[in-house]
């Protein structure tokens, strides 16, 4: 049974992840925006729908949408003063604003639900949602199932929008500026569009999270997280959103089965947890000689 | 149609445009040419609004286009290609034509959700229609092909595809036949006059191959470094002296 539940544990990760990863491969792989700050949108998210639903005690789901509001407003927020840099001043200026996010909720302690909560006490009790009326014993899947609604969701949206003109747009956008301009694209509208839409979905994948975990702190939004989730695209293959899917599975795997090597083999804890980092690392540099386009290629339209 | 009044532009020392002027009437097609460094190509990107001018003024049909971006220039019926063929490597033969069709419903993003179908039909006509721009272009075989894997002279012909598919009022063309074989030159050529004749477009074509202009212009406008140099037919320009002259002491292209 241990087994069993480790694995659900892994795959409602696996769908989190899976929305970072679809949203992030939106922005980055199809527009060619390279955020290095996506953990932002997902930290807002997670605490945009931790108090909305602990303070003022509105459904789940509300907390939901106000973290997919929430942290699209925030998309717009940066993304407007930001739209004429050129791409390297432009990622760098992502990497700043994940660092502010986190660094807000870890000194605006006064965002609590109560003492010894907020800044880097974090905020505990965040209730699971229907969690009166599902047996524990199946909540579990019952929440990997909820997930798994969101992920369809969301690659539903994105697929639709990069398979059509919208995604046209974007992919010329994502070699050069001149020829969409040429064509009468308002290239920076798609660039704020294009933001805000993958910022919102991060969002919600922050509320998901926290509200499995009942729990959340400022440390669970690192700059790392942002990075471990461009691995999942690139090795997946950048630009296609099942290649995203593949690869944050395979991360998971890695990232969270290989905890379990200290019960095989003699390696303490904390070698293994800087192990794992290095093996992502191996898996990064590896794709990146060998399979440059990831394990699953771009796809091509065809008519 | 468009007229260019006294544009003055300077790359720091070099004045690479030194009050140049020039109109060019509703339904003709008038050239541009001039020795290498003479300013055609920063004159397309002063009137297409990719260059901020110094002085002068622009006017596409009576409106001041002054200080626009590029992109509300080409919303507003003007569309250029570029002197180096620029394609999205990622994008097919096909996909590259559609990106240029004008109005698009699918761009807008909560029209994919709550209008679908018309899209899609949208999305067939346009189709449709690149389907025959890809016959014209001779590239038709190609269309599923990534534009990344096209020869320089293809992109060359693949740029004028996708202003065909733009559709505007009208088309700057920088060098459109660099690279292209002679015997479709001609035909482009042939594909242009039809253009004009059939659908009263206008045109301003920068070109070295002196064959092209003399077929295709009703007007051909000289510049020498960065001034007007002349205009007229071009049985005219072909025996001014000047223009012989210029061409020979500038470079020894043509």
């Amino acid at each position: 049974m241990g087994v069993l539940y480790f694995f659900v544990y892994l795959m409602i990760m696996a769908n989190v992840y899976g929305i970072l990863s679809l949203s992030l491969n939106f922005q980055a792989g199809v527009g060619g925006m390279s955020n290095f700050g996506h953990v932002a949108f997902f930290c807002i998210g997670a605490y945009t729908s931790t108090l909305l639903v602990m303070l003022c005690h509105v459904h789940f789901l509300v907390g939901i949408l106000g973290a997919f509001i929430a942290s699209g407003l925030f998309a717009f927020l940066i993304s407007i003063p930001t739209r004429r840099l050129k791409a390297d001043y432009w990622a760098i200026t992502t990497l700043g604003a994940g660092e502010i996010v986190r660094l807000f909720f870890l000194n605006e302690s006064w965002i609590s639900t109560g003492h010894y909560s907020g800044g880097p006490f974090g905020i505990r009790g965040i209730p699971r949602p229907w969690e009166s009326i599902i047996p524990g014993n199946i909540y579990p899947f019952f929440y990997l199932f909820l997930t798994l609604l969101f992920l369809g969701l969301t690659y539903f949206i994105l697929q639709r929008l990069i398979n059509g003109p919208f995604g046209r747009v974007l992919k010329a956008i994502r070699e050069d500026d001149d020829l969409p301009l040429s064509l009468g694209k308002n290239i920076h509208e798609f660039r704020v569009k294009t933001m805000v839409i993958g910022g919102a979905f991060a969002g919600i994948a922050g509320g998901l999270l926290v509200h499995y975990t009942t729990y959340v702190d400022p440390f669970f939004f690192m700059p790392m997280e942002t990075f471990i989730v461009w691995a999942m695209i690139m090795v997946g293959g950048i630009g296609n959103n099942r290649g995203a899917l593949i690869g944050t599975l395979i991360i998971q795997l890695l990232y969270y089965s290989t905890r379990f090597l200290k019960d095989y083999l003699p390696i303490e804890a904390q070698l293994l947890a800087s192990l794992r980092m290095i093996s992502i690392g191996i898996l990064i540099v590896v794709v990146m000689l060998f399979l440059q386009e990831g394990l699953v290629k771009e796809k091509k339209r065809l008519y | 149609m468009l007229v260019v009044e006294d544009v003055h532009k300077s790359f720091g020392a070099i004045k690479a445009l030194d009050g140049v002027s020039l109109s060019v009437e509703q339904g003709t097609i008038a050239g541009l040419i001039g020795p290498n460094g003479s300013g055609k190509t920063t004159l397309f990107n002063i009137i297409s609004g990719f260059y901020e001018k110094d002085a002068g003024n622009i006017r596409l049909n009576g409106k001041s286009i002054d200080g626009l971006d590029p992109f509300r220039i080409a919303r507003m019926g003007l569309v250029r290609t570029f002197q180096v063929a620029k394609a999205p490597a990622k994008l097919t033969i096909l996909e590259n034509l559609l990106l240029a069709a004008k109005n698009q419903m699918g761009e807008k993003v909560l029209d994919n959700f709550l209008k679908p179908r018309e899209i899609f039909r949208k999305e067939k006509e346009n189709l449709n229609k690149a389907l025959d721009i890809a016959e014209i272009i001779k590239l038709k075989r190609f269309k599923n092909e990534y534009a990344g894997n096209l020869s320089g002279g293809q992109k060359k012909l693949l740029s004028l595809g996708r202003v065909l598919m733009a559709n505007p009022d009208i088309f700057l063309l920088d060098e459109p036949t660099a690279g292209v074989n002679p015997v479709l030159t001609l035909e482009l050529v042939d594909v242009i006059v039809d253009i004009r004749k059939n659908l009263n477009k206008t045109f301003l074509i920068i070109e070295h191959d002196m064959n092209v202009i003399w077929h295709l212009c009703d007007l051909v406008n000289v510049l020498v470094a960065g001034s007007n140099l002349t205009k007229g037919r071009p049985e005219e320009i072909q025996k001014d002296e000047r223009v012989l002259e210029a061409y020979l002491s500038g470079s020894k292209s043509t």
